[in-house]
């Protein structure tokens, strides 16, 4: 990963909050795709632990993005916001917050985005993620289809004002996906994520 | 955790064995070495519709390495194809990130069992081994 820093000159590093690597004897093997992890304490204090090793073998910050899940635990000990919230002050790390992921949440569990939002410190978020979704067996999945739906885009005008070290918004599209949107329809998405950057802090 | 979190990946991984927990748990998890907490929450992970989602997600990840190596054998394949990935991926449930390492080792488990495929089946074989040089060359050819 440092190596890999060092050749792409990246400002920072992150990867998903979910168990993607599964022990298996003294290596790991992986899972095949990205498991919700629990809001539990052990699982804190692992990702705190890991997150920190990375800040220090790259020298550069890490962010944690948080996962749509589509299994649940609901009796974990935390919630996620608080668990998000304990991961960066504990690690030294930031969030890189996911509004379509979140947004994934809202339609699958009836979450509510926004008080979400409320009860994260908004003051850990660096970079933001916006996209769009659609289907996958019966639950609405973060498959980067075209341009974002309009209540992703309200999370982004409740967020941007609110968070002090935003430093960039990335809109994550699938290239399967152009013929639906075109090339212009892209550059819109950009151009209103622009509008909503300028009326940051 | 390193229980729980291989016995998640191996609901994710197999259908049968989802199925399984759902009729009985205690029976189809008893080879993990679960606490009685991590067995409640997998027991019940089951029956959500997002187990379904993962289930799909991991064949979704899975195919992709075979249809960006070898897109032309799988069409040749395509009308054994579903039973067989489901046999391919239940002898080899561990996911390989590197495509041509999970192509090569599919082609190889192709070769063991030619009277599940279509006819000619050596001849698909050889297709499918084509295939995977012809990517490799292009990632040589990419990396230089």
């Amino acid at each position: 990963m440092a190596v890999w820093r060092e050749r792409w000159g990246a400002h920072w590093l992150s990867e998903h909050l979910a168990f993607v690597a599964i022990a298996e004897g003294h290596a790991a093997t992986t899972a095949g795709l990205a498991l919700t992890a629990p809001f539990d304490r052990d699982v804190l204090h692992l990702a705190v632990g890991r997150a920190r090793q990375v800040i220090e073998r790259t020298r550069a910050p890490f962010l944690l993005e948080n996962s749509p899940y589509y299994v649940t635990f609901d009796d974990s000990d935390l919630r996620e916001a608080d668990f998000l919230n304990q991961f960066c002050a504990d690690s030294g790390s930031g969030l890189l917050l996911d509004l379509h992921n979140l947004y994934c949440n809202v339609v699958n569990y009836g979450l509510s985005g926004h008080r979400f939002l409320d009860e994260l410190d908004l003051a850990t978020v660096v970079e933001v993620h916006i996209a769009n979704g659609s289907e996958l067996g019966g639950m609405y999945a973060d498959s980067h289809s075209g341009a974002p739906p309009e209540p992703v885009w309200d999370l982004l005008d409740n967020l941007v004002g609110r968070a002090p070290n935003l430093r960039g918004i990335t809109f994550e599209f699938h290239d399967s996906y152009l013929p639906q949107i075109g090339l212009d329809g892209v550059a819109d998405v950009i151009a209103r994520a622009r509008r909503a950057w300028n009326r940051r802090i | 955790m390193a229980a729980f979190q291989k016995a998640y990946a191996g609901l994710a991984a197999s259908p049968k064995l989802c199925l399984a927990v759902r009729t009985d748990p205690a029976t189809a998890l008893a080879g993990f070495d679960l606490d009685a907490r991590e067995r409640d929450r997998l027991a019940r992970a089951v029956w959500q519709r997002g187990m379904d989602a993962n289930c799909t997600l991991y064949r979704a990840t899975r195919i992709t390495a075979l249809t960006a190596v070898v897109p032309l054998t799988l069409g040749v394949l395509r009308p054994a194809l579903r039973p067989l990935l489901d046999e391919y991926w239940e002898a080899h449930p561990v996911h390989e990130v590197r495509f041509a390492r999970e192509t090569a080792r599919f082609i190889a488990w192709l070769e063991t069992r030619p009277a599940s495929l279509p006819e000619p089946a050596d001849e698909i074989i050889a297709l499918a081994r084509r295939e995977l040089a012809l990517d490799e060359a292009r990632l040589m050819a990419t990396e230089d």
